[in-house]
Order: structure tokens, then C-alpha cells, then sequence
């Protein structure tokens, strides 16, 4: 059994690790390209929002490649996500394709279907080496998205900005090499200490910019045109909302090792403009767009697929809250016919508002 | 004292569940406003207003608010997240409130209650209880409302009014959210048009509970949005049983839902039956003459085959 899952962002690091430690021989997609967008686009209903179009892309270049099995995160709904999986057998079956698909529903609603799917997986496996899998993935998952929050904070500060970059990418390949727990940590450590060694600018004050949205189109830099390097190298400190990790402890995690608090404030910042979960990251980004004001963020960048139902709530609320509290949003919506060069142009467009806003700032 | 004035947007869940709605406030001797059917001037208004990217059953649904804003005391805009266990509807329906609040200006007073049906039916109750609150109506009027409103819906799904036996050599299955096959502007008079050309049409709501139930049967993963699982079960029904000479798929442009189990469905169409399969996606600029063409073309289709 050769298996594969969907690409999204670093995940591939993580999930990986897991599936190999089980034992699992794993053959990852290749990088997103333009190749696997034409693949996904060709294949795919038309008004599908854009991961399934990638993930279609992802699983024929992986099938390609010799694995016959997909592992794929289902869902109850409402987004919907959780009907991808249905579809995508559809859509390889019609076109061929010999494959297992395994389709993992959420824990709290089926123990016993999660169960048998993971004996589907792995005939013979002890809890030990469960548990010892994860751990590695885990400690993996943590240290990518730390790393990444501080290279995101780091950049617009540092004297060569494209370095901060190297550096990050670096870590990233080393630690999806490394194979103990200690020695992804001391990685972890050492990075983050060369990145915030790195030689900075002086007398200098970045605007800071917050990016919120749906989550695939958030972590996966080959879909939003990787716009937190984009942003960094202009000068900009970031911060995105969404993490991998905090994705999976809200959602995976059961009784009280569920981290709810986060979401928690997330909820009460939404309220009033949003008083009900839409599905996906709706609320999220109201919630998260608030609490942006509130650190004295200078703009919020809001990403979604195009006919993402959950982000077209959010987005024609998005402009109350805007105005509401003074905080300029840029709302991208991303689809296969997106241009580089056309987000480039808005980004900077809005760069530019940002800075005249700051000044006028500076002189009241 | 003037009668309270009641707005009930004609678009969206209304084609459902507006036997239930009206009568329940009617009951509560509100008066009832209401565009008389879409229109264009309705449609556009909405198109204005609405987020671009947003499906044209929304656009159309904030067209009516924006009709009605004027005229009425109150909008009725629920935010329906659920009808029934463990079920939800499309995301659009559970943020509808605060999209009509953020899209339309000077707004009279919404009801903009919480319909939650997922865990318990009798929460419906509640959600009358609070309408009536307020309305300032008594407890006891709000009892028979809620009651009288019920029935009325109960029986309207019961015997539809359009499950009356229509003539017609042919018979099409239609298959399409209920707000865009009865709305007779948004899809150009589609079910009159095959009644001109001699075809009988069979939607969702003329099955009965046993003939979607066994449709279903044959779904590999269950739906979790209420119509679109009605809308697997009609489909796989038609499959199934010889009854009818062809299938019409009727979507809405920036329909999120159909553009999954809309393209599940055409998918198995091909898999499962020789049955002619023609899939309609309509929007703002669809054009009565297109679409005639394509209807005639299918239907002659129809005949081409008899023979």
C-alpha cells in the first residue's frame, strides 16, 4: 500500500511523519504547480471552490507517481468540504484510476467508523507506536508554524529580507528530515535564535498586517501567490490568524484536551456582526478582524476561494467592520484564472493606502 | 390599531414553508406583505446590493428584502440552520440575517430568529414563542399560531397543490432547489414551457417519503444539507425507476451546494441510466430565447428516441 494526501500548505511535513512512523510506505504529491492546477481544472466541476480543484490536481500527479491509496479528512457539513472526498473518488474513478480512497470522518461523531478505518490502514499497530507517531508529527507541525510565525515577524525587520526567507526554507527541509523529537526541537531552537540574530534595520517602524480567511487558501503560499514573502519583503510585519496546529487542536482533539478558548474569543469578538457559526472560517475571520483592531493592527488582508460559501458571508459583512472600527480590509478572492500580477498590483495599492494612513496618524 | 405589517421576502425557503409562515402570522393577526412574484426590477435591486460573488437565489432574496423595506413593520429573515437531526442547511441560510443587515440600509425591524431544529423538533416552539414576544402577542395566541401554522404546513407538504396529475406524453424529472423551480422568474417559466411543449414535469416534492427514502438507500455517504439530500434521493429515484423519459438539472450560478452534488448526480447519471440528462445553470443574464432553444432541443430529443 502506497499512500498520498492532499497537499495544504506545510502540512505534507507533518502528515508524512505519521504515516511513515506507522509504517506506511507514502508517496507526498509534488509541489503545487501550474501543471496540477491545469490537472485539478480540467477534471473538476466547474463551480467547485478552488482546494478541491488542487486537491483533484495533487492526487492524479501522486497516483501518477505509483501510490495507490488517498487518505482524505471528510466532514458533517456545513461547508463544503465535507463532501469532497465523495466527489473526488467520483471524479478518479470516472477517469480510471485503480485506488483506495479512505476517508477519515470526524472523531466525536463515529468512534467506531474511525476505528475500523484506521485498521483499514494499519492492519497491525499498538497503541505505543500510535501514540509515538503523533508525537513526531506533532512536535514537527509545532515547530514549522513557530517558525513561521516568527520569520513572518522577523522579515520586514531584517537588513536582507530575502535571507529571513532562505533561512526558513532551510528549516523547513531540515526538519522534515530530522527523526527524533529532541533533534526537531533543538532545530526548532536554533532557528529561531539565527533568524532573530539576523542583522536589522534601525529607526524603523513596520506596518502590521493581519491575514485572515478560509484555510486552505491561507496556508497554501502556492495559491495566494505566497503573500506573506510578499508582504514581509515590502516591509511589512505579519501575522496569520490560522495555523495548522490550532486547526487541529479546536477540531481534533476530544474533551479537555480540546483548546477552546482561543475560539472562544474568537466567538465573543464576532458577535455583533456575526451571531451563529456559518461553517468553514466564516466567523473566524469576523472574530479575527476584530481582535486585528484591537492589537492596533494597521490592515487586514482577507483571502478566500472563489464561491467559498462560508467567506461570502463573511466578506459582505466584512466592510461594516471595516468602516466600524477604521481598519482598512482587502478582501482577495483566488480562483484558477487569478493573476500574479494582478494580486501583486492590489497588494501594493494597499500597501500604499496603509502607509498614507499611518502618516496621517503621525501628524494628529 | 392598525394591523402589524409583515414582510416575507418571496425568495429562498418562503417556496417551502410559506403555507406555515403565513398562516402562523396571519394568525397572529398580523397582515402579510408581499412582492406578488420576482421580477426584474426585483432581481436587479438585489444584484445592487448583494456581495458580487454571492448565488443568484441570495441576490434575489436580498432584492425582495429591499422591496419590502418600506412597506412593511418587520422583514422575517430567519436564519434557518437546521431543519431536522443532525442535518444543515447551505452556509448562506445560517449568516442570511447579519448578510441582509450588512447589505441593505434603512431597514425596518427584523425577525431575525434562530430556526435550529438539529438536536430537538420541539425548538420550534420556542422560536414561535419568540416571535410572538416581539410582536407583543399573548401567550395563548401565540400557542394557536404556532399550531395553526404547523398544520398548514404539514398539510401543504402533504398534498402540493402542483401534484395534481398534469397531462403530457412525456414526463421530465426536474431536479433543482425548490426557490428556483417554483419561482417562475428566475428559471423563464420553465415548468409552463414543457407544459406547452406536451411534457409533464415530476419534482422533488411529488415523491413521497418511501420513494426518496429508497433513493437515498443508494448513496454511499449521507448528505448533510437537508435539500441536497432530497435532491440525491429524487435523482437516484429517477434512476431507478423507468417512470420518466428524461432528467432537467436545474442550478443556480454560485450555487455552492450543486456544485458538488449537482456534478455527483450528472456523474451518476451517465453510470447509472441511458436517460437524456440536460443540466441548466441560470443566473442574472440567462436569456429566454437560449433557453427555450435548449428545452426544444431536449424535448425533440425525447421524441427522436420514442421512434
Amino acid at each position: 500500500m502506497k499512500v498520498t494526501f492532499p497537499q495544504m500548505g506545510t502540512m505534507e511535513i507533518a502528515v508524512k511523519t505519521l504515516l511513515e512512523e506507522l509504517g506506511l510506505e507514502v508517496i507526498p504529491p509534488p509541489k503545487i504547480t501550474q501543471k496540477t492546477l491545469d490537472l485539478g481544472v480540467k477534471h473538476s466541476p466547474e463551480f467547485a471552490c478552488l482546494p478541491l480543484k488542487i486537491n483533484i490536481g495533487n492526487y492524479i500527479e501522486a497516483l501518477e507517481n505509483g501510490a495507490d491509496t488517498i487518505i482524505m479528512g471528510g466532514g458533517v457539513g456545513p461547508c463544503r468540504f465535507g463532501y469532497y472526498g465523495e466527489v473526488e473518488r467520483k471524479i478518479l474513478e470516472d477517469l480510471g484510476y485503480d485506488f483506495k480512497m479512505i476517508i477519515v470522518e470526524p472523531i466525536q461523531n463515529d468512534w467506531w467508523g474511525f476505528y475500523k478505518k484506521l485498521k483499514l490502514l494499519l492492519t497491525n499497530i499498538s497503541w505505543f507506536n500510535l501514540k509515538q507517531a503523533w508525537q513526531r508529527a506533532w512536535a514537527k507541525g509545532t515547530a514549522v508554524d513557530n517558525l513561521a510565525k516568527t520569520v513572518n515577524q522577523i522579515r520586514a525587520y531584517a537588513q536582507d529580507r530575502k535571507l529571513a526567507q532562505e533561512m526558513y526554507e532551510q528549516a523547513l527541509t531540515e526538519i522534515d528530515a530530522a527523526k527524533r523529537i529532541i533533534e526537531i526541537e533543538k532545530l526548532e531552537q536554533s532557528y529561531q535564535t539565527e533568524l532573530k540574530q539576523l542583522p536589522q534595520r534601525q529607526n524603523f517602524s513596520p506596518l502590521k498586517v493581519g491575514i485572515v480567511g478560509e484555510i486552505y487558501v491561507v496556508l497554501e503560499p502556492a495559491v495566494n501567490f505566497a503573500i506573506e514573502k510578499k508582504l514581509g519583503e515590502r516591509g511589512i510585519v505579519v501575522d496569520r490568524s490560522l495555523t495548522l496546529t490550532q486547526w487541529v487542536k479546536e477540531h481534533l482533539y476530544l474533551g479537555h484536551f480540546k483548546d477552546e478558548t482561543k475560539h472562544e474569543e474568537i466567538k465573543e469578538a464576532a458577535r455583533p456582526y456575526l451571531q451563529h457559526m456559518v461553517g468553514g472560517h466564516g466567523l473566524e475571520t469576523i472574530g479575527e478582524t476584530f481582535l486585528y483592531a484591537q492589537d492596533n493592527y494597521d490592515g487586514v488582508i482577507h483571502l478566500s476561494p472563489f464561491t467559498c460559501m462560508p467567506e461570502i458571508i463573511a466578506k459582505s459583512i466584512l466592510p461594516r467592520v471595516s468602516q466600524d472600527l477604521d481598519l482598512p480590509v482587502l478582501s482577495i478572492t483566488v480562483d484558477e484564472h487569478t493573476g500574479e500580477a494582478g494580486v501583486i498590483t492590489r497588494l501594493e495599492a494597499f500597501i500604499d493606502l496603509l502607509k498614507r494612513n499611518h502618516q496621517k496618524g503621525e501628524v494628529i | 390599531m392598525s394591523k402589524i405589517k409583515i414582510g416575507l421576502p418571496r425568495a429562498l425557503l418562503y417556496h417551502r414553508y410559506y403555507e406555515g409562515w403565513e398562516t402562523f402570522f396571519e394568525s397572529l393577526d398580523c397582515e402579510i406583505v408581499k412582492a406578488k412574484s420576482s421580477t426584474k426590477y426585483i432581481l436587479d435591486r438585489g444584484v445592487k446590493v448583494a456581495e458580487e460573488e454571492a448565488c443568484l437565489p441570495v441576490k434575489l432574496f436580498l432584492g425582495h428584502v429591499e422591496y419590502l423595506k418600506d412597506k412593511s413593520d418587520y422583514i422575517f429573515v430567519p436564519r434557518l440552520v437546521s431543519v431536522e437531526k443532525n442535518k444543515y442547511l447551505c452556509p448562506k441560510f445560517l449568516g442570511l440575517p447579519e448578510m441582509v443587515k450588512s447589505s441593505i440600509t434603512g431597514l425596518p425591524k427584523l425577525i431575525d430568529v434562530t430556526i435550529d431544529l438539529r438536536d430537538r423538533k420541539s425548538n420550534l416552539l420556542k422560536v414561535a414563542l419568540e416571535i410572538t414576544q416581539q410582536l407583543n402577542k399573548s401567550y395563548y395566541q401565540s400557542l394557536k399560531a404556532f399550531v395553526q401554522g404547523y398544520l398548514a404546513f404539514k398539510r401543504s407538504i402533504q398534498y402540493p397543490s402542483n401534484r395534481q396529475k398534469q397531462r403530457g406524453q412525456y414526463k421530465v424529472g426536474i431536479l433543482g432547489h425548490e426557490y428556483i423551480v417554483y419561482d417562475d422568474y428566475i428559471n423563464m417559466g420553465l415548468i409552463n414551457k414543457l407544459k406547452e411543449l406536451g411534457v409533464r414535469a415530476v419534482t422533488t416534492e411529488m415523491l413521497d417519503k418511501r420513494e426518496l427514502k429508497s433513493g437515498l438507500s443508494q448513496v454511499s455517504k449521507d448528505m448533510f444539507w437537508t435539500f441536497s439530500e432530497r435532491m440525491l434521493g429524487t435523482a437516484y429515484h429517477f434512476f431507478e425507476n423507468n417512470e420518466i423519459d428524461g432528467i432537467i438539472q436545474l442550478t443556480a450560478f454560485g450555487c455552492g451546494s450543486d456544485s458538488l452534488v449537482g456534478e455527483m448526480i450528472a456523474r451518476e447519471a451517465r453510470d447509472k441510466t441511458d436517460l437524456p440528462f440536460m443540466s441548466l445553470n441560470l443566473d442574472e443574464h440567462t436569456g429566454e430565447a437560449g433557453l427555450i432553444t435548449r428545452l426544444e432541443a431536449f424535448i425533440d430529443m425525447l421524441k427522436w428516441r420514442d421512434n
